[in-house]
């Protein structure tokens, strides 16, 4: 649980600087689309470390890799449409 | 321009409203339903703690259907039933360690040498075919005073002392547990002292017992009352061999009768019909000892359960007793699968024998121990969460099962193994295993995909979308075999960490 907290938030924290830096409009779907990368990051630590607890290493690498390409997939794609949005006034 | 005001359009307004509305419509479909002010003053529905998603059933109403009708009570279980091989027997055909051998024959022995070698290479079967060293050490040692066997040569004053030659020539039996209890003479009743027995509602009584059960170790607890229908899950006689007294050679009846006190004779176990409340209790096997079991026998997972657990039967026995009421043994005398699945302790499943825990899989010894009582206890009713379905499109034991021996394709009401395992077709809609060539391999009890704990969120997951939607079922079987969840290496056991008993107790 120390590594899931330590990775989602400073995930989070990053966004959210870069968030405020950037100082841009975001529609609720993009905000969504946040929702769901940050999940699917939490999932794929929390599996991770969950599967290599309970002795299941094959299982622990494969739903990182599913969990953390959702994750990444998605983090990026949000990032490049709200990098596109305007600035607020 | 500055907005000070809400952007969401009535559209998306609309929109939201109704995904939330489906969020929770999906939240009420699958969340326990409150009935009536005396369901929430009873027992409640989840007395054994289950996760969220295991849902209750009416009486006599489990997942499988049973056709109660042609339902009857079997002569005796059968398991074990074919003639055991001499040790020279299996020396003769190449197989080391006669004397470790359990119910299997020389051939399955071989077989099951080759299938663990393939399935783990570099498993050696050493030197008494159950694998490594310290595995078979702690094999045997578990096996001390297992299934309450008295022990024959020990050491006693440092003399060697066949203690259960002794207990037999003093017209004792060959197991400490029996079917009406020790009754030691310092277990004292309040009848016997003028003063009143325990007296509490059904609802106390089933919390006591359960408190007293896991103060002993086990887990989770049942209860359902005998009628009609119930009672065709006992045996009519004792088989020889399973249960208390093993060294008997099996025959005695076992009848319900209208009388006040149980008593046993040389050909009869006699029931009183007041002790109608049946009471099981799972116990609870290693979880990484039971998936690294490998070579001839299951392994000191087993073992020690029947070890430990026959003996807090006899602690069960002897409070209840102090209680001052009777508790009678039934190890033996009952088919456990469907016990457990009328008390609520688990699902029918594909491997038929041990019923699936929804915390534990099958990683239970015969999920489903039963004790009859004339303490009335409140009934626990049947759960589904799921695993019935599940096994419908899994199959992952069958395909693993070295001698085919478990059921393969979807629930039947037919028994393909009748003319082995001695039951009537038609009585249930499920699976069968040819008990009588099972030879009790140490495969299939770790294959089950509900054996997973939860660590890892995706257990829960899975098991919350199995209950509610099996169409997923097909995909995470796959999953499953992918993901290599399941039996691991034997060697790999000493090297983990793990909690007291090999399971975590908070569950």
């Amino acid at each position: 649980m120390y590594f899931i907290g330590l990775a989602v938030g400073a995930v989070f924290a990053l966004s959210i600087y870069w968030l405020i830096k950037q100082n841009k409009k975001i529609t609720w779907w993009q905000w969504l689309i946040a929702l769901i990368a940050t999940i699917a990051l939490f999932a794929a630590v929390q599996h991770f470390y969950g599967s290599l607890a309970e002795n299941d290493t094959k299982a622990a690498w494969v739903g990182m890799g599913i969990f953390g390409i959702i994750a990444v997939i998605l983090g990026v794609v949000d990032w490049r449409l709200i990098a596109g949005n305007k600035e607020k006034v | 321009m500055n907005i000070s005001h809400s952007t969401l359009s009535r559209r998306d307004f609309m929109k939201g409203l109704g995904l939330a509305g489906a969020g929770l419509g999906a939240v009420a479909a699958s969340a326990p339903v409150f009935h009536d002010v005396d369901e929430l003053t009873s027992l409640g529905s989840n007395v054994n703690k289950y996760p969220w998603y295991v849902k209750e059933r009416d009486f006599k109403n489990p997942t499988v259907e049973i056709d109660w009708d042609t339902l009857e009570r079997p002569n005796a279980n059968n398991f074990k039933s074919h003639p055991r091989p001499s040790a020279a027997d299996f020396t003769a055909a190449g197989v080391v360690g006669g004397n470790m051998t359990d119910l299997e024959t020389p051939a399955e022995a071989l077989a099951l040498y080759d299938y663990c070698e393939k399935e783990f290479p570099g498993w050696d079967k050493g030197y008494a075919g159950a694998g490594d060293i310290r595995s078979t050490a702690l094999d045997n040692a578990c096996k001390f005073m297992m299934m309450g066997q008295w022990p024959a040569e020990i050491y006693q004053g440092g003399k060697r002392i066949n203690v259960r030659n002794a207990i037999l020539a003093a017209g004792g039996t060959a197991t400490f547990s029996s079917f009406l209890g020790p009754q030691a003479a310092t277990t004292i009743r309040p009848q016997d002292f003028g003063a009143a027995k325990w007296q509490g509602t059904p609802e106390e009584n089933f919390k006591t017992l359960r408190n007293a059960f896991r103060f002993l170790g086990c887990q989770d607890v049942g209860c359902a009352e005998i009628d009609n229908d119930t009672v065709k899950f006992f045996h009519k006689i004792k088989g020889a061999g399973s249960g208390f007294n093993t060294g008997e050679a099996g025959g005695k009846q076992i009848a319900f009768k209208d009388i006040d006190e149980a008593y046993e004779t040389a050909d009869e176990y006699a029931i009183p019909n007041k002790c109608k409340y049946i009471i099981t209790f799972t116990a609870r096997q290693s979880f990484e000892g039971t998936r690294r079991q490998a070579g001839i026998t299951e392994s000191f997972s087993v073992w020690y359960c029947y070890a430990r657990y026959v003996k807090m039967i006899c602690h069960m026995q002897e409070f209840i007793r102090g209680l001052g009421y009777q508790c009678l043994n039934m190890s033996g005398l009952y088919f456990s699968n469907p016990l457990s699945v009328i008390t609520g302790l688990g699902e029918h499943g594909r491997m038929s024998s041990p019923a699936i825990h929804p915390k534990n899989g099958t990683t239970n010894r015969a999920n489903g121990w039963a004790l009859l009582t004339d303490l009335p206890v409140a009934p626990t009713n049947p759960i589904d969460f799921g695993a019935y379905k599940f096994c419908e499109t899994c199959g992952i034991c069958a395909d693993a099962c070295p001698f085919g021996l478990i059921q393969k394709g979807e629930s039947t009401w037919e028994n393909p193994a009748a003319a082995k395992n001695g039951l009537a077709q038609g009585q249930f809609k499920g699976w069968r295993t040819n008990n009588t060539d099972c030879p009790h391999c140490p495969t299939c009890q770790g294959t089950c995909p509900f054996n997973s704990t939860s660590q890892s969120f995706i257990h829960d997951m899975v098991k919350a979308t199995t209950t509610n939607l099996p169409m997923f079922n097909g995909f995470f079987a796959n999953m499953e075999r992918f993901m290599e969840y399941g039996r691991k290496p034997q060697w790999e056991f000493w090297d983990i960490e793990q909690p007291t008993y090999g399971f975590d107790t908070t569950a």
